[in-house]
């Protein structure tokens, strides 16, 4: 309290200002984080003001320690306390004698001090019992307040400790007290010196809390005030820096001004978003879903305002003249309260918004979607409201891709896209695909149900553009599609998609099996391509082969689609196709006209010295809307089969050939030379008939393998697969699985390169036989006529070539049962087993190690 | 371009066993006796071309020529209600009428005389067709027309259509009655020279077997002729089913054959049939409805009692079986069925080269109705084949050794300078069954004639 002596020296002073700043910043350090030196400043000059001021010092000014007595005695005397008065005396000049002038003056203020306490709490005591008579009476808390305020307001002051806003509405509370406590005769001075303090308090604020109320309320909707500002520097909203407002309300102002701010930034960025359409129909609603959201916080700055009473705009200038009670006491305090849960909701709002910032369509929601997993319940509902909303154009989109086929998608922002550039060949493969980056997150899990969308409208879309069919949906599913699809309702969403698909699905595969004849062309492959009619293969072997003898470079493909077309008429490929329609008999006719057009000859590219059957491949034509399940690799493969089955039937066609032949000249042999026959001509006969018995032998199994392994297990399973098909896919995959199946189980794949090339060295190897056989025959023919002496080296001749073909056969067939044995797949196993069906080829290797053996032994 | 196979029934057997086999085929094909088409019939895509050709009116003429040299059967043919069935200029009956008398060589001769007119028919019967893919002859061995005339004809059809392939159903006489021929065996010594060098293919059917086959499997005491041919039409028939319902393979005579005869001289094939139904019973449809399954099938066609030749399949060894499946067959069963035979070791193969059992699948025709789901026919290339002629030669032998009945011979012109073409066909009787015997060994592929000739020195 040394700071109260009226006389003070300069060094005094200067110590008393450094121990002020000492304590500012000891409290502000403490209380408060932001620590701006600018408010420093302030506080300690309000201290210094405060200290300077002569609300303490006012008794030091004109009482020495006789005054303060005498004043003491009067009033104990006045409260008839005499003897107490004598007492006092007694005791002061105890005092005197025990101690200086200057600390029995302190105790002397002490005492007069706590008297006047004394008599300001039987004062209050009266007031109250008087107040309760009346009951009822507004003021009462504030009453008991300014009560409580009052006792303690001095000393709080005068220590700087209290908290400042506390502060603020204390000193309301006083002014209100101290004008309604003026009759007090002996309270007089210290009320006036209350009032000028009050008066220097006000100056200082410059404003009341009631405009700063109103500031605030304008800078949460994003308006600045007179006194509030954004301020640039801080990216906020505050009370301007030259304005003299209490650092806690200030900071308190900060705190409500936040909203201001992300108020703010809300509007902006939605203004951005809003403004550039090429942020897409998702970023357009979900602006409106936050826009919708806002709506909510329009509604309480109404209400807010209300409360305020700035509905009458007029008063607004002079608000700060208003009294307590008319300003129906919002208090920054309560409006911070109020805030709270609208801040949260706006603070919210714009991490949403920044999330959403520069992304669009699905991505967009997968962000927002990410919220939705928060554990406040109230986020989630909030984010579930917004997803909810921001979803309707990706919905929209998913009923109208689903039921018309429609992309309408400018901005990318739908998770099916579409190629450009792509013909109605291969429409469906190849034009539409899944946009992962904009699948929602929502759905993203669902991986079937994204699949089918896709599904549901690529059937749509060829329905239209293929098949030119555009009557296919039935009013029952338009219907249904008035049903809601919303966000969180995965099963209405997938019922709907698997209602529409099946719808499209269905009369998709109606169209194709009825109206283009899928299995029909179906059979045709089968019975043509993959050569399974018979009597048409044979019919064209017949009529190509001396054709394909030619070398490739002088193969004509008119020519050839000239014998190929007399080969199917003379054949009945054609009506055996028709007849699997099960139809009229004016489709059969049309049909089979489209069978016999369909069939073409494709020629590769010849290789130097390539005969005619090395480049000649049969080929099947198919137009939109069957080219999106036969594609080009489809029929790649088709092909690929074709040629391998067309080599062996060529190699079958030659042995028999050769059987023919040599049945012929084994009777011409018998009727002329059987008496003269030399005694090895018998037995180069039955070699003869013994390489062909084995050749045949493998042609004719491995065609055996074909049919009833490959070919008819296949089918079968095809046509089943293909009555089963419930979409479009799954026809593509039925038709890609039986292709698939007969090159894996002809050993076409790349994996079976071995094999393959010792089955085709052995095919090659049939032909050879046969073009041998041949020279053999026209040798035999002239025979007869030929005496000379050369016969018997010719013969020689013929046996050792004979010989050779033989152990080369022998050879490579070895090799390639030990690389069949190496494959270990059950058909394979009965390829072996039909090969080996008499046990020959073992008995003839063991045979063939016991040689070996006894040799080495 | 269908591969046209003209059938050629001679004598009263072939022309009785070949009657039943176009009734067979029209009532597979829809065909009526009028040679039109049942009015229930669409076109299935079966290949009646390969058997029947279509006149102006659209009505179909069977490729096939009817040769007697006694107008009984043909008459009764002429009579029935077939009548207008068959090209009337495809049918030869002599105009003489005695017969050949179960004269081997009175048939022959009167072939000879007759060739001119013969050989006409048959070219202009080939001209007709595209691309004629050979001759299916049905004929007996026993008699006098089908063995003496069958044997010219033969002889013939090898000098002028060397490129066509020969395929006959020979039927072999019943050799354990007493036969009121008793020139029998030398009359099937004969032919089974012709048979031996001129043909392609034998199918033999064995009377035998087909008598004992319809006592025992079909429970009839005296089997008439027409129910024992009907077995026959059926075996016929289907062996022929892959050329008339296409299919992956075995859609021609040759891919048929080439894998069922992989030496020339071994080409006398022996046939089983399973279920065992007469043709009027089946229609008839008082047969029992039996399950039957691709194992059954093709086990019961390599049981002895089913094979329609009189000698043990137990002995000796296959050279090849095809197996002609007809019904609704799954694919998958064929293989399972061939592993389970493997493992019973049902089947013995000749132990010199590759071989097996082929399956082949046919459609059935969709108007027959069966009571069987699926039926089986086995062609089989047996090395026991050889004991069949190893009889004849026997009874050939006893007779020859009297020089019995000899004189009726005699009186033709082949035999007049001598009986040289007697031994003749005797010595290729047994070459035959000794290259059969020979197939048994594992060293056949090193045997010829001239070593048997050799060790024969």
């Amino acid at each position: 309290m040394q700071k109260t002596n009226s006389t003070k020296t300069p060094e005094q002073a200067a110590h008393i200002v450094a121990l002020v700043r000492q304590l500012v910043s000891a409290i502000h350090g403490s209380t408060n984080e932001e620590g701006a030196p600018n408010s420093q400043a302030k506080q300690v000059r309000l201290a210094l003001k405060i200290l300077s001021s002569r609300i303490s010092s006012r008794k030091q000014s004109y009482a020495d320690e006789q005054v303060i007595v005498e004043r003491l005695k009067r009033s104990l005397a006045k409260g008839n306390r005499i003897r107490d008065a004598v007492k006092l005396v007694e005791l002061v000049n105890a005092l005197k004698k025990l101690s200086d002038n200057q600390t029995l003056r302190n105790i002397l203020f002490l005492l007069e001090e706590m008297s006047y306490h004394e008599q300001e709490l039987s004062l209050i005591k009266q007031q109250m019992s008087v107040n309760q008579q009346l009951s009822e009476f507004s003021l009462d808390s504030s009453l008991s307040n300014s009560n409580k305020n009052s006792k303690t307001s001095i000393p709080l002051v005068d220590d700087g400790q209290m908290d400042s806003n506390l502060a603020a509405t204390t000193e309301n509370e006083i002014n209100a007290n101290s004008t309604g406590e003026n009759s007090k005769p002996n309270s007089t001075v210290r009320e006036d010196a209350f009032q000028e303090y009050i008066e220097k308090e006000n100056e200082a604020y410059e404003i009341s809390e009631a405009i700063l109320v109103r500031e605030a309320i304008y800078a949460i909707q994003g308006i600045e005030g007179k006194y509030v500002k954004y301020d640039e520097q801080n990216d906020e909203y505050a009370v301007a820096a030259q304005v003299g407002v209490p650092q806690p309300v200030r900071e308190l102002i900060r705190r409500i001004c936040k909203m201001g701010w992300l108020y703010k930034y809300l509007k902006q960025r939605l203004q951005q978003m809003q403004s550039n359409p090429s942020y897409g129909a998702v970023c357009r609603s979900f602006c409106g879903a936050i826009e919708n959201e806002l709506d909510e916080y329009y509604e309480m700055l109404a209400e807010i305002e209300a409360q305020a009473g700035m509905t009458n705009y007029e008063n607004i200038e002079n608000a700060g003249l208003l009294t307590a009670k008319d300003r129906n006491d919002l208090t920054l305090r309560k409006l911070f309260v109020w805030c709270q849960a609208p801040l949260e909701k706006l603070r919210w709002l714009s991490v949403l918004t920044e999330a959403a910032y520069n992304k669009k369509g699905g991505e967009l929601l997968s962000t927002i979607h990410e919220f939705s997993l928060h554990g406040d319940k109230n986020i989630r509902t909030l984010v579930g409201s917004v997803l909810r909303r921001a979803s309707v154009p990706l919905f929209d989109a998913i009923r109208k891709w689903v039921l018309d086929g429609e992309l309408d998608d400018p901005y990318e922002e739908f998770f099916i896209a579409s190629c450009q550039g792509i013909t109605a060949e291969d429409i469906w493969e190849k034009k539409y695909y899944i946009r992962q980056s904009m699948v929602p997150s929502f759905l993203a899990m669902e991986s079937h149900l994204i699949a089918s969308i896709l599904l549901a409208g690529k059937t749509v879309v060829f329905l239209r553009k293929c098949c030119s069919d555009g009557s296919w949906l039935t009013e029952k599913l338009r219907d249904s599609s008035s049903r809601s699809l919303e966000y969180n309702q995965v099963d209405s969403l997938r019922s709907f998609v698997q209602d529409a698909c099946e719808a499209s699905s269905n009369r998709l595969k109606f169209l194709l099996f009825e109206k283009f004849h899928l299995k029909g062309h179906c059979v045709a492959l089968r019975n043509l391509i993959l050569l399974g009619q018979g009597d048409f293969v044979q019919n064209l072997l017949d009529s190509l082969a001396s054709y394909l003898n030619e070398p490739a470079t002088d193969l004509y493909r008119n020519n050839l689609l000239g014998t190929l077309d007399a080969s199917l008429r003379s054949s009945s490929a054609a009506v055996s196709i028709a007849n699997s329609l099960h139809a009229e008999d004016s489709v059969l006719d049309s049909f089979t006209n489209e069978v016999l057009d369909r069939m073409d000859v494709r020629l590769l590219h010849p290789s130097s010295g390539a005969q005619g059957w090395d480049i000649f491949s049969l080929d099947y034509r198919f137009d939109v809307p069957l080219t999106n399940i036969f594609t080009k690799d489809v029929m790649e493969m088709y092909r690929k089969i074709s040629r391998f089955l067309w080599f062996l039937k060529r190699s079958n066609y030659l042995l028999c050939t050769t059987w023919n032949m040599h049945f012929l000249s084994f009777s011409e042999e018998h009727k002329y030379t059987k008496l003269e026959m030399k005694p090895t001509t018998g037995t180069i006969y039955n070699k003869i008939h013994f390489v062909r018995m084995k050749m045949m032998h493998f042609v004719e199994n491995f065609q055996y393998y074909v049919m009833f392994e490959v070919l008819e297990i296949s089918w079968n399973e095809l046509l089943n697969k293909l009555q089963k098909a419930r979409d479009m896919n799954e026809l593509i995959q039925a038709q890609r699985l039986f292709i698939s199946r007969i090159l894996e189980k002809l050993m076409l794949k790349e994996k079976f390169r071995s094999q393959y090339q010792r089955i085709r060295q052995l095919l090659d190897l049939t032909v050879r036989y046969h073009s041998f056989m041949r020279t053999w025959a026209m040798y035999k023919s002239t025979k007869h006529f030929d005496f000379s002496t050369q016969m018997e080296k010719r013969d020689e001749d013929l046996a050792s070539k004979l010989a050779e073909i033989e152990t080369q056969y022998d050879s490579i067939f070895e090799e390639f049962l030990q690389d069949l044995q190496t494959i270990e797949k059950d058909e394979i196993r009965a390829l072996l087993f039909r090969l080996n069906f008499n046990g020959y080829y073992s008995n003839k290797t063991s045979n063939q190690t016991a040689k070996d053996s006894s040799i080495s032994s | 371009m269908p591969r046209e196979i003209i059938t050629l029934q001679i004598g009263q057997c072939g022309n009785q066993i070949g009657t039943e086999f176009w009734k067979q085929l029209c009532a597979e094909h829809g065909i009526r006796p009028d040679g039109l088409l049942e009015e229930s019939v669409v076109d299935t895509g079966d290949r009646k071309d390969v058997f029947f050709y279509q006149a102006d009116d659209d009505h179909y003429i069977p490729r096939a020529l009817l040769i007697d040299l006694e107008p009984r059967v043909i008459n009764g043919i002429r009579n029935s209600s077939f009548r207008n069935f068959y090209n009337p200029e495809n049918i030869f009956v002599s105009q003489v009428g005695g017969g050949a008398g179960n004269n081997w060589a009175s048939g022959y001769r009167q072939g000879e005389e007759k060739e001119e007119e013969l050989m006409d028919m048959i070219e202009r019967e080939a001209d007709g067709s595209d691309s004629l893919e050979g001759f299916v002859l049905c004929h007996s061995i026993a008699g006098g027309t089908g063995s003496g005339l069958g044997s010219f004809v033969l002889e013939k059809l090898n000098e002028r259509f060397p490129k066509k392939l020969v395929q006959t159903y020979s039927v072999f006489p019943n050799q354990q009655e007493s036969s009121d021929v008793v020139v029998q065996p030398y009359n099937s010594i004969l032919t089974l020279k012709r048979l031996t060098q001129n043909a392609d293919c034998v199918v033999v059917l064995d009377n035998t077997a087909l008598n004992r086959i319809a006592v025992d499997r079909l429970h009839l005491e005296n089997p008439t002729f027409a129910q024992v041919n009907s077995l026959v039409s059926a075996v016929m028939a289907a062996s022929t089913s892959t050329l008339r319902y296409p299919g992956y393979m075995n859609n021609d005579l040759v891919g048929l054959l080439a894998s069922l005869i992989p030496t020339p001289q071994c080409h006398y094939l022996v046939t089983g049939y399973t279920p065992l139904t007469l043709l009027e019973e089946d229609r008839a449809g008082t047969s029992q409805v039996t399950k039957t399954t691709v194992l059954d099938v093709m086990r019961r066609l390599l049981q002895p009692k089913n094979i329609m030749v009189s000698c043990s399949t137990r002995k000796g060894c296959y050279i090849s079986i095809l197996n002609v499946i007809q019904g609704e067959v799954d694919p998958a069963q064929v293989h399972k069925s061939l592993q389970r035979i493997r493992e019973r070791k049902l089947a013995t193969f000749i132990p010199w080269g590759p071989t097996g059992i082929q399956v082949a699948l046919s459609k059935r025709s969709p108007y027959l109705k069966s009571h069987h789901r699926i039926s089986g026919l086995m062609l089989a290339n047996h090395t026991s084949i050889q004991s069949l002629f190893s009889r004849s030669l026997v009874q050939y032998d006893k007779l020859r050794k009297r020089n019995a009945f000899l004189d009726n011979y005699k009186k033709e012109p082949m035999f007049q300078d001598g009986l040289e073409e007697f031994d003749n066909s005797r010595q290729v009787v047994e070459d035959l069954i000794a290259e059969y015997t020979a197939a048994e060994r594992p060293d056949y592929l090193n045997w010829s004639y001239s070593n048997v000739s050799e060790q024969n020195k």
